[in-house]
């Protein structure tokens, strides 16, 4: 009996591993062509400024907030080091730090009003990501722009001969999610407050601190994803991380992290659910699926993967419960 | 308790005047509308402005009117754009293929109960999160949408269903009117009907409403109905003004729709505001993007205005709360 429960638990807890192993094994055999080194990289290429984007939403989520600003600090950050280095002249490096500081000045006003003012979350980041696309807008003035070759090759470089920048980017920052989720103090206090807040400050544990600490990360992250992006594309047109929350969202829930906070890893999690998402709509185009369907499969798979989620949770209740009374 | 008894009447009247954020919405209307008037006198009180401001109010204020019940239960409804465009589509589609306009209109707002009691039946029986579901529900219609369109308008659908978005009863255009009756019914349901009521009840606290014998998931499916049947109507009504169904109608609606229910005083985690506070609010943004064309404000500026008017609105209402506390 035991040992059918530990499956059970087992197979549950990896809803989304199991998801896109299965998904992946059967697209392979309907297209041989699936099962290449070459495809595997493609995945993580165009999974790469998605899963940046997706790790720093988990911060927030782990909160139990929201971040809908995170497409719009894209914008703004990319169409930043754009302006600056096309039209004035300014050297890369400059520009990105440039991009890197006001992205975090994103993160604390985020930050600041939700735990200093006690906005909704929701609300809270709405109303900056209408007020960052206008500032972005102004900054651009909704030209294209497109980046000096310097910056936009290095898409296509490889780091040590091995490894594309993209792919290296998405997992240096996944690295760095993972251990200060993991194995710092703050770290595991993230976790803490979006468990439950009051037992949280009761532990001695600084609230709104926690709070601008995951707003600004995920606003760093945000920018660093918009950086990324604009290796890939070389161009930014005026509703570049339009709606891109939404995926980031869908790539984090998908990989288990809650939206009520406080439960959800980047790795595997955020990572898995990323990559889930985009072999998907790779798969979808080597077997030459309707363009317009892959919207709608996408859909449905994310809400399998959180429908499988809360199916998930009310069995492992019911399992302790059962523990509890045998106690 | 103390208040009731050294206070007299009026001035307690006026006190809850003070404090309700209904006054303060109206008020700030009112104030906008006044600049505007001095600013710009020949341009913006004039009847064919009030009306343009209305009817640009309109399509925002119906969805509105339907997100209302969504917010009042605590959850939320993301995909009234998708709902719009897709019920909309559909009617025009059966427009296209001779079907009667009535049974046409008829058959996209049906379905609009259909989606909003697959998002209800799926936020309160398989207890998927509201922003999931309907965000899975939006994505999906969305790429329906594009599929039965094959990414093209449907257009030229005639003058009665012209009629929903550019006709006029008396000087009034229509979408003006359905505007304002579409609120006085959701007021009135909100306020006088058992429905109306249990509402709030789910939304202040589920399990206490449960308790005390509301059938809180029968409530919440109803809510999503609403919500998705008046997404509809805005539809129609979009569709009918450019008297064309596009596969883009509706896109980001619903972030237009939070921001006016928001500024209108109703409440994200539930329980509180009024469809009044959504209509005025949805009017302030009207009145906003209207004035910045008025006033020749860059275009790339109106963004950055309408994000400060809505953190302004709800920093204002979340400091009132901390000094309360």
């Amino acid at each position: 009996m035991k040992t059918k429960n530990n499956l059970q638990l087992t197979l549950l807890n990896n809803v989304p591993i199991i998801i896109f192993i299965v998904f992946f094994v059967i697209t392979g055999l309907l297209e041989p062509k699936f099962f290449s080194m070459q495809n595997v990289e493609n995945i993580f290429k165009s999974s790469s400024h998605i899963g940046v984007l997706a790790i720093g939403m988990t911060f927030v989520l782990l909160t139990g907030g929201i971040d809908l600003s995170v497409g719009s600090t894209m914008y703004l950050s990319a169409g930043l080091v754009g302006v600056l280095t096309v039209e004035r002249g300014f050297p890369i490096w400059l520009a990105i730090v440039l991009a890197f500081a006001c992205s975090l000045v994103i993160g604390l006003a985020n930050g600041i009003l939700v735990a200093k003012l006690k906005l909704l979350p929701f609300l809270a980041t709405m109303a900056m990501q209408v007020l960052m696309r206008g500032v972005a807008l102004l900054v651009t003035e909704s030209r294209p722009i497109k980046l000096p070759q310097a910056f936009s090759g290095l898409g296509s470089v490889r780091l040590f001969g091995l490894i594309p920048v993209p792919i290296a980017l998405l997992l240096f920052f996944l690295l760095i999610a993972a251990i200060f989720l993991s194995y710092t103090a703050k770290g595991r206090q993230i976790y803490a407050v979006g468990n439950n807040e009051e037992a949280a400050r009761l532990a001695g544990i600084n609230k709104d601190n926690i709070l601008l600490i995951s707003y600004v990360l995920c606003s760093v992250f945000a920018c660093a994803a918009g950086l990324i992006a604009v290796t890939q594309y070389g161009l930014i047109s005026a509703a570049f991380g339009e709606g891109i929350e939404f995926n980031a969202i869908a790539a984090a829930v998908l990989g288990g992290v809650s939206l009520a906070g406080g439960v959800g890893k980047v790795f595997p999690g955020t990572l898995i659910g990323t990559l889930l998402i985009q072999m998907i709509q790779i798969a979808l185009v080597y077997l030459k699926v309707d363009l317009y369907i892959t919207s709608i499969i996408s859909a449905l798979v994310i809400f399998v993967a959180v429908f499988l989620d809360s199916f998930r949770l009310s069995i492992l209740r019911k399992m302790e419960r059962r523990h509890i009374f045998k106690a | 308790m103390n208040d009731r008894v050294t206070k007299p009447r009026f001035a307690r009247i006026i006190s809850n005047l003070y404090q309700s954020q209904i006054v303060k919405t109206i008020f700030a209307l009112f104030l906008m509308c006044l600049l505007l008037t001095i600013s710009r006198p020949n341009t913006f009180f004039t009847v064919k402005n009030m009306f343009n401001v209305l009817r640009q109010a309109s399509v925002n204020s119906l969805i509105v009117c339907g997100i209302t019940f969504v917010l009042i239960t605590g959850g939320i409804d993301l995909s009234v754009g998708s709902v719009a465009g897709f019920t909309s589509l559909i009617t025009a589609i059966a427009i296209k293929s001779d079907v009667n306009v009535f049974i046409a209109i008829g058959l996209g707002l049906g379905l609009s109960l259909l989606i909003g009691f697959l998002s209800g039946a799926l936020v309160t029986w398989i207890k998927v999160p509201p922003f999931i579901t309907t965000l899975a529900v939006m994505t999906t219609f969305r790429g329906v949408i594009m599929v039965l369109s094959g990414g093209q308008p449907v257009t030229i659908l005639g003058d009665t269903f012209g009629f929903i978005g550019t006709g006029y009863i008396g000087i009034i255009p229509f979408p003006v009117i359905l505007m304002f009756l579409a609120t006085l019914v959701v007021a009135y349901i909100l306020k006088y009907t058992k429905f109306g009521r249990h509402l709030y009840a789910v939304g202040g606290n589920v399990e206490a409403a449960h308790l005390s014998g509301v059938r809180t998931s029968y409530t919440t499916i109803k809510a999503y109905m609403f919500s998705a049947l008046f997404a509809s109507i805005a539809g129609m009504v979009m569709a009918s003004r450019v008297d064309s169904a596009t596969p883009l109608a509706g896109d980001g609606a619903e972030l237009d729709a939070i921001a006016a229910a928001v500024i209108g005083g109703i409440s994200l985690a539930g329980g509180k505001g009024n469809v009044i506070g959504g209509l005025i609010g949805a009017l302030i943004i009207a009145v906003l993007n209207n004035g910045m064309v008025l006033m020749d404000v860059p275009v790339f500026y109106t963004n950055v205005v309408k994000g400060l008017v809505i953190l302004l609105a709800v920093v204002v209402d979340s400091l009132d709360k901390i000094k309360k506390q």
